[in-house]
């Protein structure tokens, strides 16, 4: 089989009072089918973010916890925090 | 003193004495994620429990705050060598490193200038107040930023020239060739 590598999406996460998307995309290297590596990247899909980019599942997500509510909260937020 | 070894597949994996427990090697896992170690007490108690460790990289961008957008083109693809953010997350904080390489620029502006992209939402000003970072190394901007605050309940810093909140970095002060290290540190919800 010799050295593979795969990428995936191994945890999604919502926390804070805005809804943030928390996304660690996990990349694994295998060798012979037995992993010896695991390294991640992070990145977060706040309720402004444009999310056409994102996988399914964040898309998934985004229609379930961004709701115009929380956008609006949100957009508040950030116009006091410019102040 | 008497010990007692677990053994498992024909080697010793664990050693227990009265008072130690040694790992013959290897590492120590949890057969149930969100559980830790509780340093210092002897009750177990949220407060002294290291419970998450984690490290990683993330794609910071310099973002404008304001209305008027900038459009910046990195040296390196952003998350490559050239730009990169590193984090540290220990319990609920989180240390970070940026690197951006700018190669190019245009719209900027009087808004404030923001480094977006952390790979943890922060805490909000209220539950944990800002974290904020500490510019190294900074050349080729047309105003040196010198410090940065991590906007609560976001994933962005905010730049600074120093001399006190009322000096944010604008977006213009960017060139095609403005290049930032900046490393600190704050809490997260998660």
């Amino acid at each position: 089989m010799g050295i593979t590598k795969e990428t995936k999406q191994d945890k999604i996460e919502v926390v804070g009072d805005f809804k943030h998307i928390q996304v660690r995309t996990a990349t694994i290297i295998k060798e012979d089918g037995i992993e010896i590596s695991r390294s991640y990247h992070r990145h977060v899909v706040a309720p402004d973010s444009d999310s056409s980019t994102e996988s399914d599942n964040v898309k998934e997500m985004v229609k379930l916890f961004h709701t115009d509510e929380v956008k609006k909260a949100y957009a508040d937020h950030l116009a006091k925090a410019g102040a | 003193m008497a010990l007692t070894k677990v053994t498992g597949s024909g080697a010793n994996g664990l050693t227990l004495s009265s008072t130690d427990v040694t790992v013959a090697s290897g590492d120590l896992l949890f057969g149930t994620s969100g559980k830790g170690i509780n340093l210092g007490v002897t009750s177990n108690t949220d407060a002294n429990t290291l419970d998450d460790y984690e490290q990683g990289t993330f794609t910071p961008v310099f973002a404008s705050e304001g209305s008027n957008a900038i459009s910046v083109g990195y040296a390196g693809t952003p998350g490559s060598q050239y730009t990169v953010g590193s984090y540290t997350k220990v319990g609920n904080t989180v240390h970070f490193q940026i690197i951006i390489d700018v190669d190019s620029i245009s719209g900027g502006s009087s808004d404030s200038l923001n480094i977006g992209g952390l790979p943890f939402s922060s805490f909000s000003y209220i539950t944990g107040g800002n974290g904020g970072g500490i510019v190294i190394y900074g050349q080729n901007h047309n105003t040196n930023p010198e410090t940065g605050i991590v906007l609560g309940s976001q994933t962005n810093i905010r730049l600074y020239r120093g001399g006190g909140a009322e000096y944010p970095s604008q977006t213009q002060d960017l060139t095609a060739t403005s290049y930032l290290q900046i490393t600190g540190s704050y809490k997260t919800d998660s």
